[in-house]
Parts: structure tokens; C-alpha cells; sequence
């Protein structure tokens, strides 16, 4: 992705791009916005590294599954990064009704303007 | 303080002038409390934890500094605001700081219903220390 000065921007590109690799038919293509340093804690499962993180994303258990994002906050983070924060619903396998969702993510610049996902967290918001 | 090695239940960090190992998920949980415990009984004292460069993103609204920050949090339209955490996650930050995510409830005036929220925040410690930080990012959301 090009760097662009508006946070919003990149934000929101990197979200589309993001979520529609997610749940598209090949979620291991998520792998290069991940390296060693990546840390992901997704509803409470903690992963380090590229390949522990690829290993949860790729064995949920749902066959498929949609994100439909409600909003979006992002804001920089220090040294070049973006923290971004976003609610919305998951549907998952065709399900009806979709589960609240959040999920904050810290993006730092890579080589050749990218973007990289250095942390991760993921929640259903139910109570 | 460097990056945790995660993947263990205790999430542990050494900081830059100790070889002592630090729990982040026991420093991330304090610093919330005393946060959330400050925001409903002394909601002033929270103007030490914003710098300068300090962005408040509340409910899609954008504030910078200080002053601005205290202006939106001193005069939001409830009286009494309890935050009630249900879970914290906390990584570093790899910026030196620690990413900390809280979902929960929130009431607002005694009301019995509550709201569901979530809260991250990027917190950045004082120098030398491990129990005092001030907070670089902060938003926050109500999930309705």
C-alpha cells in the first residue's frame, strides 16, 4: 500500500484489504502482513510470530466467515505506526444474526511504504 | 521496557535497567483500575496521564493535548460513569510501550442496564519506571 499523509486513508485501505483477505477464499495470504515480531491475542489465545498466528487464523472453527465493520478510529502511534480500532459484527457459516466484534490492530511501516501488523487483538463483545 | 516473549500464560517482559521480569498483563490490569477508579471518583487527576502529543479519540470525536482532553472528559452530559472491565489484553507495543484492550460495561448514573464499551490505549512509561505511564493513545467506544 502507497503511504498516503491522511491516517484515515490508510486506515481504511488497509481494513478493505484486510477483512476481505480474511474472508476470502485464502486467508494464508494474511501471512505477509506478519512477521517475527507480530503479536496476536485473539479472544484470549495468545500467538508470536508469523507462523503461530497464521496457524490460529487458518483453523478457526467456522468455514466461513464475513466481517462487517461499523467503525473505524485510527490514530498514530508514535515512531510511524497507526492504531487502529475497529467495531462491528461477525457473521459466521451463513448465521443470521452477526456477533458484536472489536479489534485493535498496530500497524508499523515495513519496507517500500507497507504496512506491517505488529500487534493484534481481537474480541466478541457480548455479555 | 523490550519486547515479551508471548505464548506462555504469564506474558513476561524485562525492563531496560532491571534484569527483574515484569507480568504486563499485571501492569496493564493495575494501570486500568486505577484509571477507571480515577475517572469516576477524581476525574481530574487523569490530566497527568495526557502529554502533549496525546490523542483522545472519544466516540469518533478527536481531541489533542491535555487541555482539550480534560475538556471532553470533565464534561461529558452523565453524572457518574462506572467502568466495569470483563477483559484486558495486553502486549508491547514494540515503541516501548504497552498496547493495552479493554472490553466491558459501562453504567451510566446508577442506571441498572449497562452499555457495553471497549477501550485501547497505547501507554508509554516515565522513564525508568514500571508503574507509571502516561498514555500516548486512548479510544474509546461504545459497542451498541
Amino acid at each position: 500500500m502507497a503511504t498516503q499523509s491522511d491516517p484515515n486513508q490508510i486506515g481504511k485501505a488497509f481494513l478493505q484489504h484486510y477483512y476481505a483477505t480474511f474472508d476470502g477464499i485464502n486467508r494464508n495470504n494474511l501471512a505477509s502482513l506478519f512477521n517475527d515480531k507480530s503479536m496476536m491475542t485473539y479472544e484470549g489465545s495468545q500467538h508470536m510470530g508469523q507462523k503461530s498466528i497464521m496457524e490460529k487464523l487458518t483453523t478457526l472453527q467456522f468455514k466461513k466467515c464475513r466481517h462487517d465493520s461499523k467503525t473505524m478510529d485510527v490514530q498514530p502511534s508514535g515512531a510511524g505506526g497507526l492504531m487502529i480500532v475497529v467495531t462491528g459484527d461477525i457473521f459466521v457459516d451463513d448465521g443470521k444474526n452477526g456477533i458484536k466484534y472489536s479489534e485493535v490492530f498496530h500497524l508499523m511501516k515495513g519496507q517500500n511504504n507497507s504496512f506491517w501488523i505488529h500487534n493484534l487483538v481481537f474480541r466478541l463483545n457480548y455479555c | 521496557l523490550q519486547e515479551a516473549a508471548v505464548g506462555s500464560s504469564t506474558t513476561a517482559v524485562e525492563s531496560s535497567t532491571q534484569s527483574t521480569v515484569l507480568d504486563i498483563d499485571e501492569i496493564g490490569k493495575t494501570f486500568m483500575e486505577k484509571y477507571y477508579d480515577l475517572f469516576q471518583n477524581d476525574r481530574a487527576k487523569l490530566e497527568s496521564y495526557y502529554r502533549e502529543y496525546s490523542c483522545l479519540s472519544f466516540e469518533g470525536q478527536g481531541f489533542q493535548g491535555p487541555k482539550q482532553i480534560m475538556n471532553k472528559l470533565r464534561n461529558l452530559p452523565v453524572k457518574s460513569i462506572q467502568h466495569t472491565p470483563k477483559t484486558i489484553d495486553v502486549q508491547p507495543s514494540g515503541c516501548g510501550g504497552l498496547m493495552l484492550y479493554v472490553t466491558g460495561e459501562l453504567r451510566l448514573d446508577s442506571t441498572d442496564n449497562p452499555v457495553r464499551f471497549l477501550h485501547s490505549m497505547h501507554i508509554v512509561p516515565l522513564e525508568g519506571s514500571t508503574t507509571d505511564f502516561w498514555i500516548n493513545n486512548d479510544i474509546f467506544r461504545l459497542q451498541v
